[in-house]
Formats: structure tokens, C-alpha cells, sequence
């Protein structure tokens, strides 16, 4: 069946075309509430971030000028409704700062620990003890099998930056994960 | 030494995250780090992660009213996003406004926009309060000099209608003077004239008093020869 490109999508919805924007959200939304759950680790949280970043996306369409691809910008807005959301929810902390341990919620995500398993729970876990910003790298590069170049366009910083910040990510995460690999 | 050894690993390690970034073959840890934990770690991690996300099942989306971020256009009119734009275009209109002294003046036949210093423009406001103050002097000397004439005007009336006042008022009063003058000369020939009337009556009745006299004394005479036919008055 023919498809049509995000950047026709765009154009009719910019000209009022309600399915054309309709058929873009459900093109996005799995990815991107997946990303809002592995970044917000809970399934309302990671709603309500996702109809945000929708939102934000659709008032900001006509700055789209298709230079891009529609999903690098689109996770770029989601990534900055991230650290909104972040800041709204610990303003006294930095996005460098490791997230104070809290009473970890065994309700947040049952149904996609039941899929995946033990591996999967363990590795929410771990993700969930490093900061923001080496999450967003982690998420970046893993998840979404972005190039460094590309993680240093969308964050704003430089290849080194995310180089160094996967680096630490990865490191906490083989404490954590208490990896066997001698 | 091991700077450089450690830089050289770093590099390996990125090549080897981006090549697995593009799928393509990868060699093991041992091979590519051997001897080297930290780096060797690392890889671990990097692959135990890769792995997890091969097998990671994505979420499914719980149902949500999709058509509510497109009724989100509905936005107030100062979140239009042409207002920045429109904002940094008068602003740069009223900065070269300023600029090129750029004057609007608007007069009853049309509007005269003008690039003037403000040195002119003093001049052109100067010259109009002196041309204002003169025109505003001639009316001014004109209209005095209506007023002044309009007054010595309403002075001579003035001045004519008192003096007819006088003349009138004496005229009157000589004529009332006249009038009593003349009915008491009336009056006083009308006093003589009864005092004459008076005199004349007395002297009327002298004479006819004088007259019965004399009668009386004539018919004592005639007494004494009375006719045959005569009678008294007692009788």
C-alpha cells in the first residue's frame, strides 16, 4: 500500500488536513511513548509527555522545513519536553546528577516486564540510577542507533561530550547490571 | 604510553560502537580489547544492552484521543506566530524612523511626510509662531480699530441724543411755564373781572335803590291828588 512521506503529512496537515496529522501521530506515537516510558519510567508520566510533545509538535509544524527527517525533530522536541518534564518534577536537580534513589514502583511497568522478562526489569533498573543526560545518550545511541555525530546535533554538544557521557553511563550500568564478563 | 594506549582504545571503542551502530561484522572483546578491563567492561555492557534491545518488546500504546493535539491550533491571538516577526518589523520601522528623523505632519489637505533635522524642523516652528503672531497682531489692530470706530460712533450718538434730551426737556419746561404763567394772568383777570361784575351790581343796586327812592318820593306827592281808579297794594 502506498504511503505517503512524513513531509506530505506535514503539508496537508499545516493546510488543516486533520487525517494527515492523525496518520503522523500514530506513525510516532509507539516509538516516541516508548522512549517517554524508558525516560520517564512511568506509563502516565510517559503519556502525558507524549501528548505533550504532540501538542508542542503540532503548534511548531510550520517551523518544519523538512531540512531534516521528521523523526529527528520530533525527538528532538521530545527531548526537550524531557528535561521540562524533568525540571518540573526535581527542579533542585541537575541533569548531571545521578536521580535520589525512590521506592521503586513494582506497578510502573508490569505488563513490559512480564514480556520481556528478568533481563528487561534489571535493565530498567539500572537505567533508572543514571542521570538524565547519560540517559538520553544511552537512549540515543542504543535504542534509536544513532551515530555520536548524530546524538552531538540533537543534544547540542560536541561528539567528545557524548562520547564521555556513554562512557559513564556505561560504567554505572555494568555495576548495576553486575555484568560477568572476565 | 598508556595515555596513548588509552586514547587509541577510545577510538577503537567508538569505531566499534558506530560500525555495530551499522550492523556490520563485529569482533569480540578479547580481540579487539584484550588485556585492557576497563574497555573490556565497557564492551560488555555496550553488547549486554544492545542484546536487551534486540529482545526488547515495545510497549503498546494505551487508547488516547489523538485529535485533541489538533484541536491544540486553536491558539490565542498573541501566541500567533507571526507576531515575533511582525514585532521585529515595526521595530526596526520605528528604529529608522528615528533614525532619518522621518516627520508625518498632517494637514486638512493631505499628510506631508517629511526626513527633517530636527534643527529645520525648529526653524519651520519658529517661523510659524512668528508668521502666526503676526497674523494674529494685523487681526488684532484691525479689530481695534472697528472697536474704536464703532465707539466714537456710539459716542456722537450718545452725545446728539443727550443734547436733543436737553433741548426737548427745556423746550417743556419753558412751554409748562408759559401755560401757568398765562392761566394765572387768566385767573387774575377772571378775579377782576368778578370783582368788577361785583362792583357793578352794587352800583346796580345803589341806582335802582336811588331809583325806588325817588318813586316813593314822587307817589308821597301824587297822595295827595290820587286818581279815582286807585289801589294799594294792602288792599
Amino acid at each position: 500500500m502506498f504511503e505517503r512521506s512524513d513531509q506530505t503529512l506535514v503539508k496537508q496537515a499545516l493546510k488543516g488536513k486533520k487525517s494527515a496529522w492523525i496518520c503522523l501521530v500514530k506513525r510516532y506515537e509507539k516509538p516516541l511513548y516508548n522512549y517517554a516510558l524508558r525516560m520517564v519510567s512511568h506509563p502516565e508520566d510517559a503519556m502525558d509527555l507524549m501528548q505533550d510533545v504532540f501538542v508542542a509538535v503540532f503548534r511548531n509544524l510550520a517551523s518544519f522545513r523538512g531540512e531534516s527527517p521528521f523523526k529527528g525533530w520530533l525527538f528532538k522536541i521530545a527531548h526537550y519536553r524531557c528535561i521540562e518534564f524533568y525540571r518540573r518534577k526535581k527542579p533542585m536537580q541537575s541533569l548531571d546528577d545521578a536521580p535520589v534513589p525512590e521506592q521503586e514502583d513494582e506497578q510502573a511497568c508490569p505488563a513490559q516486564f512480564m514480556a520481556d522478562g528478568q533481563q528487561s526489569k534489571e535493565v530498567h533498573q539500572a537505567l533508572q540510577q543514571l542521570s538524565l543526560n547519560q540517559k538520553v545518550v544511552v537512549e540515543l545511541k542504543f535504542f534509536q542507533h544513532a551515530t555520536f555525530e548524530e546524538i552531538a546535533n540533537q543534544l547540542g554538544i560536541s561528539t567528545n561530550t557524548a562520547k564521555s557521557r556513554l562512557y559513564s553511563a556505561l560504567d554505572k550500568l555494568k555495576n548495576y547490571l553486575e555484568l560477568d564478563y572476565v | 604510553m598508556s595515555e596513548r594506549k588509552d586514547t587509541d582504545l577510545a577510538k577503537q571503542f567508538a569505531k566499534w560502537l558506530e560500525n555495530r551502530t551499522r550492523a556490520e561484522a563485529q569482533p569480540t572483546s578479547e580481540q579487539t580489547f584484550n588485556g585492557d578491563s576497563q574497555w573490556q567492561a565497557r564492551h560488555e555492557t555496550a553488547n549486554y544492552l544492545a542484546h536487551h534491545v534486540e529482545l526488547h518488546q515495545q510497549a503498546q500504546v494505551p487508547h488516547w484521543d489523538r485529535e485533541a493535539t489538533f484541536m491544540a491550533d486553536k491558539r490565542a491571538w498573541w501566541q500567533w506566530q507571526g507576531l515575533p516577526v511582525m514585532s521585529l518589523a515595526f521595530s526596526c520601522m520605528a528604529m529608522a524612523l528615528v533614525l532619518f528623523k522621518v516627520e508625518v505632519l498632517v494637514q486638512d489637505n493631505g499628510i506631508t511626510l517629511s526626513f527633517a533635522d530636527a534643527q529645520k524642523r525648529q526653524q519651520q516652528i519658529t517661523q510659524l509662531v512668528d508668521q502666526r503672531l503676526q497674523t494674529f497682531a494685523s487681526e488684532q489692530q484691525v479689530i481695534l480699530a472697528n472697536y474704536a470706530a464703532d465707539i466714537k460712533v456710539q459716542q456722537q450718538e450718545s452725545n446728539l441724543e443727550l443734547a436733543s434730551y436737553i433741548m426737548g426737556a427745556s423746550r417743556q419746561e419753558r412751554k409748562e411755564d408759559m401755560t401757568d404763567f398765562i392761566q394765572y394772568i387768566n385767573a387774575q383777570r377772571a378775579d377782576e373781572q368778578y370783582e368788577q361784575n361785583m362792583k357793578f351790581k352794587q352800583l346796580e343796586r345803589a341806582i335802582n335803590y336811588q331809583q325806588a327812592n325817588l318813586n316813593t318820593g314822587i307817589q308821597n306827592i301824587g297822595m295827595q291828588s290820587q286818581p279815582a281808579a286807585w289801589t294799594t297794594e294792602e288792599e
